[in-house]
């Protein structure tokens, strides 16, 4: 029987006992032999004959042999042992759990350090994952079989190369593929942030228009109530009427079923409440949506009237293709259709007719509308793997701390197993011992999951939908899974380095100064290598996303931002013309200059970060290659005096519109100085001048301002030209309100909303917003990078610093009796200090030196796609990794310092007493 | 010599730990203990014994472990725990009160109309 030779130390602390059953029979045997024995004589001795004797001692046993009394109370005993040993098993669980709490009182800084770790760890792991599933891998909420059901992405092949995706597409494709569309059923929505509500109670708000079909095709079922009907959403001959997502029913009604019936005003409209949508359903997009409303309403308001002119892209169409039919089929077909739709459509002037294709992407994961991943997601995969690494290191390092106590107690363990508490009690109380801590560290985790993730949620990606917690089911198995993998390493380590130990060994006082320093260091040192490598590689990142916030908040945009808080309105849809428009702006001037903290107040038809820029092409009489030299058509805004100054723009030459430019006087433009360049490379713009549109006159060249950016932190300069608005060459009337103020502009909203209240109330919504926050989502992926990764470098770095300074405080503790040796044989306090600071700066260089070796081995390899992460700044930053060995190293040195400092003070005397 | 009884259901279990309440013993030893002190009029069988043994040691009330005859022969000797002195003390004060009482009720004359 060879399988069952096992070493007999092993079968010993596993208690493997494959004897037991015939054990107790065995014992059994001899206690029923002696009892018959007993009996027999007793009875003999009575005076029955022996044979008799031994008969009825047997009947008095119920039985007539031995093996069938045997056999009679062998069950008995079976169960005996098997409840005695369940027992013994509770009752010693029982005791290490209070032994544990009772250690863990005693030992707070230690309980704490295991627990906070185990909890930031976790925390921040599940938090990522959590991000990373809501953002790349789950599929919208409430719809069935969302994995048949796609995108259609409209993308424009272009001769010159470099096709372009756009994520809408023209109404009449929707409509010619739901009318023919064979393999496929088609439906769509268009998402915009428009007034909702009435009065004060208004705000601007997603709302999902939607297409016929749309409800049927993502087979949701309604919260309550019903969902848009297809007549109701048409277009043309739909209704008014509005479904109330979930957040906005709580919100706006208090979740009252009485909701249903009412009406809810978009951008003025009154919209009947039909019903509500289910928790959690925001249609197929990431954004919360507020209300769906029919196609008909973006139809009918004036100032979206015209996205259904037919090249207009306006509808995100979704598609589900019929069963068995493929994706590359459907794809065929509707790119077929797309063409077609688009067959009547006039052409630009001297353009050949574009080839378009129907891409259809899944629904899960989250897309841009240029057809890419958008780089929140990319940095948010970044991050969850660095978290990763981040909660292996937070392992290892409990682990260790287990580790460092468990060496701390050898000599406590020595005694108990040489007391004879058995190995496999021994390890089973240190495993109960680990697991009550991951345990609290898992409780603790959620917590920081629950309210760090909240944050980062909240504050970082505030244009998502969340649901509920931070953190669903499959996050909560993830963190359980994480943490028995962490309770296993942590509780084995410590088991199995005990038991390398003989009691004999470690009761040996000298036992703990030679081998046990030399055992510690097969899981110490790399450990705090890896955690100095691993500190390095955060902190380098946090430092290059910190820069490339820094390199995109200080790009020169040619305006103030900051300082400019914008009022914009939508008079189209409210049936007002110039004539009331501008009266509004006039009121709206006069009460905003009473205003403590604005600096002044101007008016603008477009501006940079304000609405659409119109553009105009321009003519100069005898130039015939303006388009060529331009490179691009020109952009226009017309302005009010002051504009300039307003938005912070620079005059390079000449002057601004002012008031002097009235309607009577002679037409003047200012333009920029890519204009300038372009058109005028000698420098003689001024004074020059030109045509735009019909207008008989000629713009005459006043002022040269510097470029401004209109749109993003990063776009490419385009020739610009503004126009007097008193002058009204085109625009008529302002649609933005521009008010400069003495300071950051954030604060000064909730005044300026003050002043304008009640200036218009028949405006179903006055927005009021700082130009900058117009610019602030451009900036969230390097927000998101920055913040997280500061913080997973600076825990990290913490982690690192106490992992070195346990270690080296261990170890002077160790070398108590060396260092009582030196001293006595007359070593200087400052060759003790510098002899075990060296030793802790060893490890932190060497580990240094791995991290930076990563970090520029990864800057190598992951060039390109670092680069797109960051703002211009290059992934081997000299600047950042100096900062960062900087940083690290004086980190290094304090954690030495200390137990260095401490061990200039070890008493000879005492250090070898202590033997 | 008396006719002999078969016992009561459940007192067994009191009997062996009042038994063991003197000394540990071996079950032969309680077996003679008691029918000593019944003088042989309770009918104890003896693997109804052994059953009992196996039963309070699986409840807790009492311990077993190898010891030496005064014959030299290797025998298991029981011992009550704490909580089989416990149980002996309440069964004991229970068993009393009951027996009272129903003797009581037996022996007395009618008083109550």
């Amino acid at each position: 029987m060879s399988w069952l030779w096992v070493r007999p130390r092993i079968r010993r602390s596993f208690r493997l006992a494959l004897f037991r059953r015939d054990r107790s029979r065995a014992e059994l045997d001899e206690e029923l032999r002696l009892h018959l024995e007993l009996r027999t004589a007793q009875l003999v001795a009575r005076g029955l004959e022996p044979d008799q004797a031994r008969v009825e001692a047997l009947r008095r046993m119920g039985s007539s042999t031995i093996e069938e009394a045997l056999s009679r109370l062998l069950p008995s005993r079976t169960r005996l042992e098997r409840r005695m040993r369940i027992r013994d098993w509770l009752g010693a669980i029982r005791q290490d759990a209070g032994f544990t709490l009772r250690q863990l009182r005693r030992s707070p800084g230690f309980t704490f350090a295991v627990v906070g770790t185990l909890a930031i760890a976790i925390g921040a792991t599940a938090t990522m994952f959590g991000i990373v599933d809501r953002l790349m891998l789950r599929p919208p909420a409430h719809v069935v079989a969302p994995e048949s059901i796609y995108r259609v992405f409209m993308t424009v092949l272009r001769e010159e190369g470099e096709d372009r995706s756009i994520a809408r597409s023209p109404y009449a494709f929707f409509e010619l593929a739901r009318e023919r569309a064979t393999g496929a059923r088609v439906a769509g929505s268009h998402l915009a942030e428009v007034a909702v509500g009435r009065g004060r109670e208004a705000s601007r708000a997603n709302v999902t228009f939607v297409t016929p079909g749309y409800f049927a095709l993502l087979g949701t079922r309604p919260h309550s109530g019903r969902f848009i009907t297809d007549e109701e959403a048409h277009h043309e001959t739909g209704a008014r009427v509005a479904v109330l997502g979930h957040g906005a029913w709580l919100r706006r009604f208090g979740g009252e079923s009485s909701a249903i019936g009412r009406t809810i005003d978009i951008e003025g409209l009154a919209h009947t409440i039909v019903g509500v949508a289910p928790k959690g359903f925001h249609g197929t997009r990431m954004e919360p949506v507020e209300l769906w409303a029919p196609m008909a309403t973006l139809h009918a308001m004036p100032s979206t009237k015209n996205l259904f002119y037919f090249h207009n892209a306006v509808v995100e169409v979704l598609a589900r293709p019929a069963a068995g039919n493929g994706v590359a089929q459907t794809g065929t077909e509707l790119s077929v259709l797309l063409l077609s739709s688009d067959e009547n459509r006039p052409l630009p002037r001297g353009r050949a007719r574009l080839e378009l294709r129907a891409d259809l992407v899944s629904l899960s994961g989250a897309i841009g509308p240029d057809m890419k991943r958008p780089q929140e997601a990319t940095v948010a995969i970044w991050l969850a793997g660095v978290s990763i690494l981040l909660l292996l290191v937070a392992c290892a390092n409990v682990a260790s701390l287990f580790l460092l106590r468990a060496e701390q107690r050898a000599r406590e363990l020595a005694v108990r197993l040489s007391l004879g508490v058995g190995r496999g009690r021994l390890a089973m109380q240190l495993f109960i011992e680990c697991a009550t801590v991951v345990v609290l560290g898992g409780l603790a985790a959620l917590v920081v999951t629950a309210t760090g993730g909240a944050w980062l949620r909240r504050v970082l990606l505030p244009d998502v939908a969340w649901e509920g917690w931070a953190a669903d089911q499959r996050m909560l198995l993830l963190t359980i899974a994480a943490l028995v993998i962490t309770a296993i390493i942590t509780g084995l380590a410590p088991a199995v380095h005990a038991f390398r130990a003989t009691p004999q060994g470690l009761l040996a006082g000298s036992a703990r100064q030679g081998a046990g320093a030399t055992r510690r260091g097969w899981l110490q040192r790399p450990l705090l290598l890896a955690q100095t490598a691993l500190t390095v590689v955060l902190l380098v990142g946090a430092g290059l996303f910190v820069r490339s916030l820094h390199e995109l908040r200080s790009v020169d945009l040619g305006i103030q931002p900051e300082r400019v808080i914008v009022v914009t309105a939508e008079f189209s849809n409210i049936g007002w013309r110039s004539a009331e428009i501008n009266a509004f702006a006039q009121r709206a001037i006069d009460r905003l200059r009473g205003v403590p903290g604005v600096e002044a107040v101007a008016l603008a038809e477009s501006a940079p970060l304000v609405g659409s820029i119109g553009a105009g092409s321009v003519r100069i009489p005898g130039r015939d290659s303006l388009v060529a030299a331009l490179g691009s058509s020109p952009l226009k805004s017309t302005v009010s005096p002051g504009f300039f100054d307003v938005v912070g723009m620079q005059l390079v030459r000449g002057r601004v519109i002012d008031e002097r430019d009235t309607k009577a006087a002679p037409l003047v433009t200012v333009i920029n100085e890519t204009m300038a360049q372009r058109l005028w490379p000698d420098g003689s713009a001024i004074g020059d001048c030109f045509y735009v549109g019909n207008v008989p006159q000629c713009f005459t060249v006043v002022g040269i301002v510097r470029d401004a950016h209109r749109f993003r932190y990063v776009e490419e300069p385009r020739p610009f030209y503004f126009l007097a608005l008193a002058q009204e060459t085109f625009a008529k009337h302002p649609s933005a309100i521009l008010v400069r103020t003495d300071g950051d502009a954030e604060r000064y909203i909730g005044r300026v909303k003050e002043a304008l209240d009640g200036v218009a109330p028949e405006l179903p919504l006055l927005e009021v917003a700082s130009l900058q926050s117009r610019l602030d989502p451009q900036a969230r992926p390097w927000q998101l990078g920055a913040t997280v990764f500061t913080i997973y470098g600076a825990f990290a770095g913490v982690l690192a610093a106490l992992g070195l300074y346990s270690a080296i405080a261990f170890g002077v503790v160790m070398r108590k009796r060396e260092l009582g040796v030196r001293i006595a044989i007359g070593a200087r306090g400052r060759q003790i200090l510098g002899l075990i600071l060296g030793e802790g700066v060893r490890i932190g260089v060497v580990g240094l030196a791995i991290g930076l070796g990563i970090t520029v081995l990864a800057a190598d390899r992951l060039g390109e796609r670092l680069t797109e992460l960051l703002f211009r700044v290059a992934p081997t930053d000299v600047g950042v990794m100096l900062g960062v060995v900087a940083l690290l190293l004086s980190a290094i040195v304090l954690a030495s310092l200390v137990p260095a400092w401490r061990a200039t003070r070890v008493d000879p005397m005492i250090a070898m007493r202590a033997e | 010599m008396g006719e002999s009884m078969a016992i009561v259901k459940g007192t067994l279990d009191v009997l062996v730990l009042k038994a063991l309440a003197w000394s540990p013993m071996h079950g032969f030893e309680i077996l003679s203990w008691l029918e000593e002190r019944s003088g042989g009029s309770l009918d104890v069988d003896d693997s109804a014994l052994y059953q009992a043994l196996h039963r309070l040691q699986g409840r807790g009330m009492i311990t077993a472990e190898w010891g030496v005859t005064e014959n030299n022969r290797r025998a298991r000797y029981y011992r009550p725990t704490a909580a089989g002195r416990a149980h002996l003390r309440a069964e004991t004060s229970r068993w009393m009160r009951y027996a009272d009482t129903v003797s009581g009720i037996l022996s007395g004359a009618p008083e109550r109309a």
